[in-house]
């Protein structure tokens, strides 16, 4: 462990669901571009504003220092661009406000230019990657690896999908049917992410003995069961294989004719284990930045 | 203008600790919190073993990991090479902790040290994230780091780099003394006879 801990681990997760929630919406809008996923659009933008509210929150509270004298925050983009911590808070920053500006517009039914969906997607995956760049340019050797953050990425857009799923279904079941084309990205998404894991593991583990020392740690020692259980089982294992099965069942069952009739409008076992996979999804996420935070030995200066 | 550093011989060094605790007085910290930290590691087999004891601080690098992701700028170097905190723009968020390859930083705060110390010379310790200064207070008056004047078995050295006449650089080029981890390029200007 290093001078970071638990809280830093939420900040950043929290980060990288906000900025994979609002691609989410995104997507809903440029990719699927289906109208009956108008609802799932407008939570997963509205669910991206209060969780990086919370994130940044978070921030400030860690930063006691900053806390118990706030005019100090003033000085943090002092050293723009060289320190991550001041070039990531203003991507933050400038996010949130894009955000509160994009869920106005959303709520008051306006038009939304495409610049601000432009300039927000950029935004969104500027601080997906700052999650990993912030800690992967400290001097730490587990963390200096090229992989991490396009780890933190990937698994930050991945729990953002997955936040965004049960927020627009806990507003309207019937989306469920709809969603199909956002599955497949999350599912290549997630196993992209479970191949970066390993290769971020394999890559550590050879190329520092410091960081070797973090790697047994996360695979044998005190967070192996974080490891195992709740991050390759829970977070990654559960969602592929669920979400596999349930794309591959799609293929065969034939669609029904017309799908505004909503044939088979999602039963609640359906909806129950939607909220059971994703819930599943973001817990890994979570349990992805405690084991890279906690795995984190300072550099050997002895050698 | 200097480029001041330090020599630590630690075939000389004792591990009387008596450095830290000089250094906590100076610094007004509380018997739990140091600048200055021991590291242990014991090499061959018996009865041939080496020990190698090293007291590791602040090595006051050249090129700072710690100034380098400061937000704030609350870390810099100042003229004579010293790098210091400014405690009145430090906000806490421990960057330079986690940046420091040395390990050299420590977050204090208010209810941690003896208070009366520090307060007067203005310097409050209010969860920011502390090291060591090389006693600059000291040093600008032209007096030595208080664990340098403490050392009882004078194991350490303080000066000028960039004057080739000091004992500190001579004693450098006689002892072969060299930096910890010269390879991290944060240039360190502590040197250490091993
Ligand atoms: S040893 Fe650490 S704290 Fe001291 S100057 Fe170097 S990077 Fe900064
Ligand atoms: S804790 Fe203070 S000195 Fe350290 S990086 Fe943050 S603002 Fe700078
Ligand atoms: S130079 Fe001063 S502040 Fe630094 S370790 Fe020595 S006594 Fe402590």
């Amino acid at each position: 462990m290093t001078m970071w801990g638990m809280l830093i681990a939420i900040y950043l997760f929290l980060a990288g669901i906000s900025a994979g929630s609002y691609i989410t919406g995104i997507l809903c809008d440029w990719y699927v571009k289906d109208e009956r996923l108008i609802k799932l659009r407008k939570a997963a933008i509205w669910l991206a504003t209060p969780v990086l509210g919370l994130g940044l929150g978070i921030l400030i509270f860690d930063a006691e220092a900053g806390l118990f004298n706030p005019w100090r925050m003033a000085f943090l983009f002092n050293n723009l661009p060289f320190s991550m911590m001041s070039t990531g808070t203003l991507i933050i920053t400038l996010f949130f406000f894009l955000l509160v500006w994009h869920g106005w517009l959303e709520f008051k039914n306006k038009f939304v230019p495409n610049w601000v969906k432009v300039t927000g997607l950029v935004l969104a995956l500027g601080t997906a990657a700052y999650t990993g760049l912030l800690i992967g340019l400290a001097q730490v050797p587990f963390w200096n690896t090229p992989m991490l953050p396009i780890l933190f990425s990937v698994s930050g857009v991945s729990a953002g999908i997955a936040a965004a799923f049960i927020a627009g279904v806990m507003w309207d079941k019937s989306i469920i049917e709809f969603i199909i084309p956002l599955k497949k990205v999350h599912l290549g998404l997630l196993v992209f992410e479970a191949f970066l894991l390993f290769s971020l593991l394999y890559v550590a583990a050879s190329r520092d003995v410091t960081a070797a020392q973090s790697v047994s740690m996360i695979l044998t020692g005190e967070l192996a069961l974080w490891f195992w259980g709740g991050l390759v089982f829970i977070g990654l294992v559960i969602p592929i294989t669920s979400e596999s099965i349930e794309l591959i069942k799609h293929k065969q069952v034939e669609p029904p004719l017309d799908l505004n009739l909503q044939h088979f409008s999602a039963g609640k076992g359906e909806v129950m284990k939607l909220y059971f996979v994703e819930g599943a999804t973001i817990f890994g996420g979570f349990c992805l930045r405690l084991i890279i935070i906690s795995a984190a030995i300072p550099i050997n200066v002895m050698l | 203008m200097a480029r001041y550093g330090m020599l630590i011989d630690t075939i000389k060094c004792v591990n009387c600790y008596a450095c830290s605790l000089a250094c906590q007085t100076q610094n007004g910290l509380p018997d739990d919190e140091n600048f200055i930290y021991f590291l242990e590691k014991e090499e061959g087999t018996f009865p041939n073993v080496k020990r190698d004891f090293l007291p590791v601080q602040c090595q006051h690098c050249d090129e700072p990991a710690c100034e380098e992701v400061c937000p704030t700028g609350a870390t810099y170097k100042d003229e004579d090479g010293i790098v210091v905190l400014d405690n009145s723009k430090c906000i806490g968020c421990k960057y330079c902790g986690v940046a420091c390859p040395y390990s050299a930083r420590v977050q204090l705060h208010d209810s941690m040290y003896k208070k009366g110390t520090y307060e007067d010379a203005g310097r409050e310790y209010n969860y920011t994230v502390e090291k060591c200064r090389f006693c600059k207070e000291l040093v600008d008056n032209g007096e030595q780091p208080a664990c340098v004047t403490t050392c009882i078995s004078n194991a350490r050295i303080f000066g000028d780099l960039d004057d080739p006449e000091s004992e500190l650089s001579k004693a450098i080029v006689e002892k072969k003394a060299k930096p910890l981890r010269a390879d991290l390029g944060t240039k360190p200007k502590i040197y250490y006879v091993r």
